[in-house]
């Protein structure tokens, strides 16, 4: 139970796919200039992440290795078109919003890496919570930098003038160039936050995901 | 091998499973999705036809014009709503519209659904101004500054007109005597046109005791316009030759005595022409060469001057054409084409480098000469003379070059088109 909580909680700070993992970097830029288009955004990932990871879990004894990624990727371009379909029916004005980042939910590597490094080596109970936990982490990252952006750069929040704010906002933080300014900073505050210092070197060792990969290479062992 | 089908097979049912739920899920979302859209798209009609309650769809007629994209009709017998896509010569995506049409044929309404050209253009409130207009659009004024994209937005409008009038659904409106002149103006004078198609006049002063009521003089120095007291439009080339048209565009027959109170009318000032001329048109023959002015030339076009040339023992023809370019300004463009038709050298004025937004653009003139040397009237194509980033300064050129090539068949076959 423990066990299972560590891995839910796991991708919201320790491995927070944004802004620790560094994944999923251009729907981020992309759908963070509104908070309610990054709130669609992280949710429709989020539900993509649990639903493969579940299958993938789930299959992870039957799907041959040399087949494992073309496999993985049609898992998930399937739920991916699944969560479109239903988006453009009951919410077409948030598919609208988030146009042509919803399909490239497909190549997203917290998705795909998910179902590589944790689903396929792990139970469905702790996939499911593993998706959930790195969905919702994402979603979270998004809305705070959404936040961010929105309310200083916009003067509002979901759409919400906000009093003041809107007369002083910041256009520039809702451009690209301000949505690169803003993922800096964040990512800066994280790392002094959770007081890690930046290794010099890459390797396995210099790997955020050392620890899980280590250990899942135990468990398959 | 074991391992290979085993692949084939899982890879295989996961393929098919996939898409049978993908194909499920889309059994049922497929009709919200359409009715969805559907919805959409008559909210736009609706917001053209006030009181619209539903549309139905008509046929297109085959000759429609291509602007026209698809016409709705009010069920209720309110009125037509009809979408339209132009292009302008600024911008590659279309401007899409809606425009409402009542039953009695005005403008009720005009909503843009997608334009991402020229924002000063106004979306708001330029398209109001049509609102209550008939298919004689009087009123219906341009935008100086986005001159191309209210003419495309204009002739979108008339396109619209045309396509229900042709259908039978409306009525045609009455056109002013000062919209039919102003139409009229476009299509007598095409030399004086820039690229969008309208002409650009400049008034002239007129004496007390003039016969005639408007004295216009084209930008270019491509012919005069006259209109007389009981609306006969008379054209004046800058060969002197006269031609007169009634209101509605007819040619008309003129008294002899008009032909000269015309050409009497326009100041004249060939002679200091037609030595700037010459000497321009000498860096391309040779200093030596002899010049005949080719007299009484009938041509109505952006071509200004024309010589007979005689160059070392060579019979060459020199064409001076100035078409309207870029911003309505005014280009020089010098040419000489040989007995048998071929362009012996040409030179463009630097007027086509001066532009607003390419100001540091450069042309590399020789390779775009030695493109044009050598090529007939039937060997020119719209490429030859395209410059990327100066689109309308080559469409320009290209223009010219016809026309030199047209008064080149007028000179060659005796003075007559």
């Amino acid at each position: 139970m423990k066990t299972n909580l560590k891995h839910f909680i796991n991708g919201f700070v320790k491995e927070n796919p944004v802004f620790v993992l560094l994944l999923g970097t251009c729907p981020t830029l992309a759908t963070t200039t509104s908070v309610i288009s990054a709130l669609a955004m992280g949710l429709a990932a989020a539900a993509v992440l649990i639903c493969s990871n579940a299958v993938i879990s789930l299959l992870r004894k039957v799907i041959p290795d040399k087949v494992r990624i073309p496999a993985y990727i049609v898992i998930i371009a399937g739920f991916v078109t699944l969560v479109q379909m239903l988006m453009e029916a009951y919410l077409p004005s948030l598919y609208d919003m988030l146009g042509v980042y919803l399909a490239l939910i497909v190549v997203n590597c917290i998705v795909l890496g998910r179902a590589e490094m944790f689903a396929s080596k792990h139970g469905v109970g702790a996939s499911i919570l593993d998706g959930a936990g790195m969905g919702l982490g994402f979603t979270f990252s998004l809305l705070l930098m959404a936040t961010v952006r929105e309310v200083f750069g916009a003067g509002s929040f979901a759409g919400v003038e906000i009093p003041l704010l809107s007369d002083y906002a910041i256009p520039i933080l809702v451009s690209p160039p301000g949505g690169f300014f803003v993922f800096g900073m964040l990512i800066a505050i994280v790392g002094k936050l959770s007081k890690k210092p930046v290794k010099a070197e890459f390797g396995c060792e210099g790997c955020p995901n050392a620890a899980v990969c280590k250990q899942s290479t135990e468990v398959a062992e | 091998m074991k391992d290979g089908i085993k692949s084939v097979i899982v890879l295989t049912v996961i393929c098919v499973t996939v898409s049978l739920l993908v194909a499920l899920t889309n059994s049922f979302t497929a009709p919200v999705i359409k009715s969805n859209k559907d919805a959409a798209a008559t909210e736009s009609l609706k917001q053209v036809l006030e009181n619209a309650a539903d549309f139905e769809k008509l046929e297109k007629p085959l000759s429609a014009p291509e602007t026209v994209q698809e016409i709705y009709r009010e069920t209720g017998g309110l009125g037509y709503a009809v979408t339209v896509a132009v292009t302008t010569s600024y911008s590659s995506s279309p401007m899409l519209y809606t425009v409402g049409i009542s039953s009695e044929g005005k403008i009720t309404g005009i909503v843009i659904t997608s334009y991402t050209e020229s924002k000063d253009f106004g979306k708001d409130t330029y398209p109001k101004s049509y609102i209550g207009l008939d298919s004689a659009l009087n009123g219906a004024e341009l935008v100086s500054g986005v001159t191309y994209s209210s003419t495309a937005f204009k002739k979108g409008i008339e396109d619209v007109f045309a396509t229900l009038i042709d259908m039978g659904l409306i009525g045609e409106g009455e056109k002013s005597d000062e919209q039919k002149l102003k139409e009229l103006f476009d299509k007598v004078l095409p030399g004086a046109n820039n690229q969008s198609g309208t002409a650009v006049l400049k008034a002239l002063e007129l004496d007390g005791g003039s016969k005639f009521k408007n004295v216009f003089e084209a930008a270019n120095g491509a012919g005069y316009i006259l209109v007389t007291t009981d609306n006969k439009v008379i054209t004046v080339n800058p060969f002197g030759a006269v031609a007169g048209y009634d209101i509605d565009g007819n040619p008309i027959d003129l008294e002899n005595a008009l032909k000269n109170d015309a050409a009497g009318a326009v100041p004249n000032n060939s002679k200091e022409k037609e030595q700037a001329d010459v000497k321009a048109l000498k860096k391309l023959t040779g200093e030596k060469a002899m010049f005949t002015p080719a007299q009484g030339l009938n041509t109505v076009s952006t071509v200004t001057n024309a010589f007979i040339i005689q160059a070392d023992g060579e019979t060459l023809y020199g064409f001076v054409s100035r078409p309207i370019g870029y911003n309505n300004g005014s280009m020089e463009i010098y040419g000489v084409i040989t007995e048998d038709g071929k362009i012996k050298d040409i030179k463009v004025s630097e007027i086509i480098l001066y532009s607003q937004y390419y100001e540091d653009y450069e042309l590399d003139e020789s390779g775009y000469y030695e493109s044009l040397t050598g090529k007939t009237a039937d060997t020119l194509t719209d490429e030859d003379t395209l410059i990327n980033g100066a689109t309308i300064s080559g469409n320009a050129v290209n223009g010219a070059i016809k026309d030199m090539f047209k008064a080149f068949e007028a000179i060659t076959k005796g003075g007559k088109e």
